[in-house]
């Protein structure tokens, strides 16, 4: 038998907003304490929940379950599907979260929740992020940033 | 347990933080306090170290029970917060049937 959840809410824009703002915060708690692996996966998942709002805020069809989505956790897919959707052509937030989105997609993929700490930090410096000048806690926290940003960006952009 | 206010949340943010102008955009969600806070205070700062006064001021004021009680409150400068909406688009309507 189901069990009866009185406080549960379908996944929805509500659901994925209120995640991408919770998984930011736990980002950040994991940056703080040098966690750098867990807040790096966290932040990026963080950007995969707002992209996923914004096609549901958008698209009425996704929350009736009429359509679903194909993208998976493909960042640059996702961001591609809310371009296509018209949520992000207020004046000059376009090119900045885009950017933003594929600086993140370029760094950050979906099994990095299985990831050690050190194979990122690996994988970081053959893709030139982490080097002699930029410790992997530099770019650590350029990453959260960047993520911050993006899910700030649709924050304000959806302000009462 | 004391309760804690959005005028409470408000007045800490305000006075440990010395904002500059602040306006917020505050909600609740569960018992913890979720929003935005937004002042030139944060100008040339990253995220992060937004995050670290905010967090810190409120560590400061509230002691343990801040993660019980608070949320993410996100930092934007009013250029951040204050986007032109005009170009928009409205929700795309489900069809009929």
């Amino acid at each position: 038998m189901a069990r009866h959840r009185p406080n549960s809410e379908p996944f929805g824009e509500a659901a994925y907003r209120q995640g991408a703002i919770e998984r930011l915060l736990e980002s950040f708690d994991l940056l703080r304490a040098r966690r750098f692996a867990g807040s790096i996966y966290l932040a990026g998942r963080a950007v995969e929940a707002i992209l996923r709002a914004a096609a549901w805020k958008a698209d009425a069809e996704f929350g009736q379950r009429k359509k679903t989505l194909e993208t998976g956790h493909d960042l640059r897919e996702l961001l591609g599907l809310v371009r296509s959707l018209g949520v992000l052509r207020a004046t000059g937030i376009q090119d900045t979260l885009g950017a933003n989105v594929q600086h993140v997609a370029r760094l950050w993929f979906n099994n990095m929740r299985f990831a050690s700490t050190r194979l990122i930090d690996a994988r970081w410096r053959k893709q030139g992020e982490v080097h002699k000048q930029r410790t992997f806690k530099h770019a650590s926290t350029d990453f959260h940033d960047r993520c911050a940003a993006v899910v700030k960006t649709c924050e304000a952009l959806w302000q009462p | 347990m004391a309760t804690l206010t959005q005028t409470r949340l408000k007045e800490i943010l305000t006075k440990e933080l010395k904002l500059r102008e602040p306006r917020f955009a505050l909600r609740k969600y569960g018992t913890q306090h979720y929003g935005s806070v937004i002042s030139e205070t944060f100008a040339r700062k990253g995220d992060y170290d937004r995050q670290l006064m905010i967090r810190t001021a409120l560590e400061r004021a509230l002691g343990p029970m801040v993660n019980r009680k608070v949320g993410m409150i996100l930092a934007y400068t009013p250029c951040e917060w204050d986007i032109d909406l005009d170009e928009v688009p409205v929700r795309k309507k489900a069809k009929a049937g």
